[in-house]
């Protein structure tokens, strides 16, 4: 038992460590990606009662499914019963419950809250994203503005659906009239 | 010509000959047949169901736009005045702006919209009920040629009754009114309605 302990102990430590700086700790050159599953990372949810709202990762779980034998599943302090890689997220403004994620069900964002402490609380990153603005950010984003053009479009009803492709071809129409003006 | 049980007696009185007769006699008018069936022929039960006239789909109220599915209009969309006794929906086009007439239609071949068309206090004219679009009882049995063709040549084409024209143009006028209020409706009504590449109705909001 004491043997399994120090594994995961050491397993731990490392995982501490590769939170905290991705890039230098665990690859020994410069990474070419950008976006790391790390804690303060902002991420969009894709599946679930909260499909399509973003969230902060508020404590990584766990990130290697080999490393997830039953032994040290029980000494986690994360009733982790799903042996899927997890995160913690957490979204107070958006609507989110704390609870637990398969990254495989997020994507990450390229906003990033730096200052967030490990596991923090959700009042405390309730502040922080206020203080930091990241939900306009996200808002302001393109990514997130042509999400909200392709909502806006799925919910039209089948009369606005015709009025858009009346102004859709109304537009083509002076288009072509100002190309052949233009041109001539 | 069929002669009814009251102008013939079930039995007529006849005289018989020979003393020990009595002289006259009861018979029936009309012979039993000789033959008859050895079992009972089994009498099909008459059912007492009436089929109960549909309950209307909450989405569908005066004055909403339906798009047809099925029958000769499909893909039409179309303005729905009311439900008619037997269940159907009476629509119309109106005739005028789409070529739809009056008409009835199942709500099971109808898509509803969330489109309105103002009516106003506009009610239908009690007069157009179901027996309005019935046919007429054709007299007697017309062979096929006698109904077609006369005299050798094609049978001209019944006009339109008069009365129904005029009944179509009030109620249209109503409908127009009300259409006119909302910009593109008109042209929305004519336009035929469709599915391209990767729509779905079951995912698509109306």
């Amino acid at each position: 038992m004491d043997s399994y302990l120090e594994k995961w102990m050491y397993l731990r430590a490392q995982e501490t460590w590769s939170l905290q700086s991705p890039q230098s700790s665990w690859l020994s050159s410069p990474s070419v990606f950008t976006r790391f599953v790390q804690v303060g990372r902002v991420v969009l949810i894709n599946s679930g009662p909260h499909a399509g709202h973003i969230a902060v990762v508020a404590e990584i779980i766990d990130h290697n499914r080999v490393r997830l034998l039953p032994v040290f599943f029980q000494s986690y302090p994360f009733d982790n019963t799903n042996p899927i890689v997890q995160a913690i997220i957490d979204g107070p403004t958006t609507g989110v419950p704390r609870q637990s994620f398969p990254y495989r069900h997020l994507t990450l964002t390229p906003i990033l809250m730096k200052n967030l402490p490990r596991g923090a609380g959700t009042g405390v990153i309730r502040k922080q994203l206020e203080k930091e603005a990241t939900i306009e950010k996200w808002n302001k984003s393109s990514w997130a503005q042509k999400r909200a053009a392709v909502e806006a479009r799925r919910k039209l009803n089948d009369f606005e659906r015709f009025s858009v492709m009346l102004l859709k071809k109304s537009r083509r129409d002076r288009v072509r009239k100002f190309v052949k003006k233009a041109k001539a | 010509m069929a002669r009814t049980k009251q102008d013939t007696p079930a039995t007529k009185e006849v005289k018989v000959g020979g003393d020990k007769n009595g002289s006259t006699r009861l018979i029936p008018t009309s012979k039993a047949p000789r033959y008859y069936p050895a079992e009972d022929v089994h009498q099909p039960k008459k059912s007492r169901k009436v089929p109960k006239p549909s309950n209307l789909r909450s989405s569908i109220t005066p004055g909403t736009v339906l798009i047809l599915l099925a029958g000769r209009f499909r893909g039409k969309r179309v303005v729905f005045l009311k439900q008619l006794e037997s269940g159907l929906l009476l629509v119309t086009g109106p005739y005028k702006v789409n070529g739809v007439p009056l008409r009835r239609v199942s709500q099971a071949y109808v898509i509803a919209t969330s489109t309105k068309v103002d009516l106003g206090d506009f009610k239908v004219n009690t007069k157009i009920n179901d027996a309005y679009f019935g046919k007429s009882k054709a007299k007697g049995s017309v062979s096929a040629e006698h109904e077609f063709f006369e005299d050798g040549k094609a049978k001209e084409k019944e006009a339109f009754p008069e009365s129904k024209a005029a009944d179509q143009k009030e109620v249209d006028k109503a409908v127009i009114a009300g259409i006119k209020k909302t910009e593109h409706l008109a042209k929305y009504l004519k336009a035929t309605w469709g599915l391209s590449k990767g729509q779905f109705p079951h995912s698509m909001a109306f």
